[in-house]
């Protein structure tokens, strides 16, 4: 049976819209597909997209014109039931239609590692490598509260020798958990370097075809510029398409500099870009799973930089949640987080964003943290919030006024003082439902303070961090990671740049 | 008041209020009162888009807002400029060549940097974005550069940077030329020094500074 995920409940998630307003806005992202289009920065996928029934204007690169009747044909082909593969099975993410279960993981792709010198109380930056992969990939496989396992550092460093970093990068992360290993992303080279990636999927699954059916990882899109596939965007999709992997596809504008201002209009314009990728993957590739990601992205006007997430981020996530989960019956995924900055910045924000995403039911949540770089004491404090997040949902059905909830006959047998509660049977079979914290202090005040009053993210997320560095998951075959290792050379050998 | 004092305020009102009608109208204003154009646009225009520039600067005005106003700041110095004998036209600050590399469609960035410079001095070409590197180099060539900047936002399309830097080099021109680099992808010093970049900048108003800081240098040498 697997583990991942927390039942949603039923009812009582945060909707926004009425079905006429989600019709409107539905409307809205068909006639952007019609009178818009999507700028495509590859013609070989604008031919894709003429074959399918879009009028292309290759001098220009955009898709215009795309049909509404193509769309919902193409987009109703993708699975409403699907399987994210663990490579141990007990870790295999199910999706059973959207808004069913909720998974958790952290996310970054930081292309710098910050250290904390003690000594001189300041952070030293580094350029990240898929040994840092490595590193944080083994940390989050051992923290049960993550479902999934997604990269938190960029193999920056062997990219900036010109070596293929997403190749380097998947392999740390097939190698460094038994979980989902999460993103496969852009690369440089067109679409060789994702076919010696599909060659490492295949070694750790056991074939092409196992990877098929179990896939290990999906493709996720940047989605900087408006309504726009840029040429990495594209070579990723062709990849997609071609070796059957799953997509999270995002097409969307970041307001108030590149799109518009309020969130209903962002969205459609979101909304028309996941239609046009997942009706592209679908007509080319039926029945390979997509998740839309729910992103309506917004800039910080005051600085033109990607900012902590606002309630134009926010409203458009739950705007897109339901269009997805109501209107085409898939599920969705988010990656909305917060920049790089002190760590009790990045707690604050990360913490009041994800739960709301938490209560708008979105399917797989993935706490982006530290953006450029990253300090992996975001790592408990990350597990932190997808613990109090999971504790939350997983414990709803307390709410509901049955008999067994209400306990009258308790209350009335304890009466008033209710001196007895505190040991009766009633209570003691559901203290589970008091969980504890994953690393908070739980100390009392005095004596934290006696202990020095040391800061929660600062402090005792860097303790509980040693603790969890121990952690190693199960090896892959030995014969199966010198495989993989010859794979990676080799790549590293044909795909070198400058 | 006099006269000549309004007229300089009207200008430097107009370009922070981005109101290109006032603008237009301050400058025929001063053509008309046989106002000097070079202090019509060092006292007048500039003064303004340098109160926006610090706006900026402190966080207290939207980048569109900045834009806006180097952009009347631009259409009406150029009213002004025909008046002026090419001889007498301001010498810019410094000239700058600034795209984004081959590959990155962004452009947000450079946007920011174009108007932040044009606001403060420079004179900007901005050639745009997946510029390969050859573009970098003919358009800094054509116009006499004294800056080249590259920008990438992606991890991806860094190594275009690099590429840059070695092309300069590989072609007698790297001393001719400051070279900085940033982008939303930018990896800091290392990265920098690596590719032979004179410096780097992650920020517009950093990036400004360090400008000045370098052709400050550059001329002193």
């Amino acid at each position: 049976m697997p583990k991942p995920g927390v039942t949603l409940p039923t009812h009582g998630l945060w909707k926004l819209l009425y079905k006429e307003e989600l019709d409107v806005i539905d409307a809205a992202a068909y006639e952007i597909l019609r009178d818009v289009g999507v700028f495509v920065d590859d013609a070989e996928l604008l031919k894709m997209a003429e074959k399918m029934g879009c009028s292309v204007d290759y001098e220009k690169k955009v898709v215009t014109g795309i049909p509404e009747y193509m769309v919902k044909e193409n987009v109703a082909k993708a699975p409403r039931t699907f399987l994210l593969a663990g490579r141990d099975p007990e870790w295999d993410v199910v999706i059973e239609g959207p808004g069913r279960k909720q998974f958790w993981a952290p996310e970054s792709g930081a292309t710098d590692r910050l250290e904390w010198d003690e000594g001189k109380m300041a952070y030293v930056r580094k350029r990240a490598s898929s040994k840092d992969t490595l590193y944080a990939a083994k940390i989050v496989d051992g923290i049960d509260e993550f479902d999934l396992n997604l990269y938190l550092y960029d193999a920056a460093e062997e990219g900036q020798r010109g070596l293929p970093s997403e190749l380097n990068k998947m392999n740390a992360m097939l190698q460094g958990t038994v979980k989902w290993a999460g993103h496969l992303c852009t690369t440089v080279s067109d679409i060789k370097e994702h076919d010696y990636v599909a060659r490492l999927g295949a070694e750790v699954a056991g074939g092409a075809e196992e990877l098929r059916k179990r896939p290990l990882f999906w493709t996720v899109y940047n989605y900087i510029g408006t309504l726009q596939l840029n040429r990495y965007n594209s070579w990723l999709l062709r990849a997609a398409i071609k070796h059957h992997f799953p997509i999270m596809p995002a097409v969307t504008a970041a307001a108030p500099l590149q799109g518009p201002a309020m969130a209903a209009g962002n969205t459609a314009i979101s909304h028309a870009g996941v239609l046009f990728m997942i009706a592209l993957q679908q007509f080319y590739d039926p029945g390979t799973a997509a998740a839309a990601n729910n992103i309506v992205f917004n800039l910080d006007p005051m600085t033109g930089r990607g900012t902590a997430l606002s309630p134009h981020f926010m409203l458009g996530s739950c705007a897109m949640n339901q269009l997805w989960h109501e209107l085409y019956g898939l599920p969705t995924a988010q990656y909305g987080g917060t920049f790089a900055a002190s760590l009790d910045q990045q707690a604050f924000n990360l913490s009041r964003w994800m739960a709301l995403q938490m209560a708008m039911g979105t399917d797989l949540i993935f706490i982006q943290c530290g953006g450029e770089a990253l300090d992996p004491a975001l790592i408990p404090i990350s597990a932190e919030i997808a613990k109090g997040c999971r504790d939350f949902m997983s414990s709803f059905d307390q709410i509901s006024p049955t008999p067994e909830n209400l306990a009258l006959d308790v209350i009335k047998e304890v009466g008033a003082k209710g001196e007895k509660w505190i040991t009766h049977k009633y209570n003691l079979d559901r203290l589970s439902m008091f969980p504890q914290p994953f690393c908070l202090d739980t100390s009392a005040f005095d004596a934290w303070l006696k202990d020095g009053g040391p800061s929660w993210v600062y402090v005792r997320c860097r303790d509980k961090l040693k603790e969890l560095e121990k952690h190693e998951p199960k090896p892959l075959p030995k014969d199966v990671v010198e495989r993989m290792n010859a794979i990676v050379k080799e790549g590293n050998e044909n795909l070198k740049v400058g | 008041m006099a006269d000549k004092e309004k007229i300089l305020e009207k200008l430097a009102e107009a370009v922070v209020n981005f109101d290109e009608t006032a603008a237009m109208a301050a400058v025929d204003e001063a053509i008309g009162a046989g106002i000097d154009p070079v202090e019509a646009i060092t006292k007048g225009l500039s003064a303004g888009i340098k109160k926006v520039g610090d706006k900026f600067g402190r966080g207290e005005t939207p980048l569109p807002f900045l834009m806006l106003s180097a952009q009347v700041m631009e259409k009406a110095s150029a009213k002004l400029q025909e008046k002026i004998p090419k001889e007498q036209v301001p010498e810019p600050l410094a000239t700058m060549v600034l795209g984004t590399v081959e590959g990155d469609i962004h452009n947000l960035g450079t946007n920011i940097v174009t108007a932040l410079f044009s606001a403060s001095g420079f004179k900007m070409y901005n050639i745009g974005v997946d510029q390969p590197v050859e573009n970098f180099i003919r358009k800094a060539e054509e116009v006499k550069a004294d800056i080249i900047g590259a920008s990438a936002l992606m991890s991806n399309t860094l190594q275009q940077q690099k590429f840059l830097g070695d092309a300069l080099k590989k072609r007698g021109l790297r001393d001719k030329y400051i070279y900085m680099v940033g982008g939303g992808a930018f990896p800091g010093e290392e990265w920098c020094s690596e590719i032979g970049a004179d410096d780097y900048a992650t920020d517009g108003i950093i990036a400004l500074d360090k400008a000045k800081k370098l052709i400050e240098n550059k001329k002193k040498h």
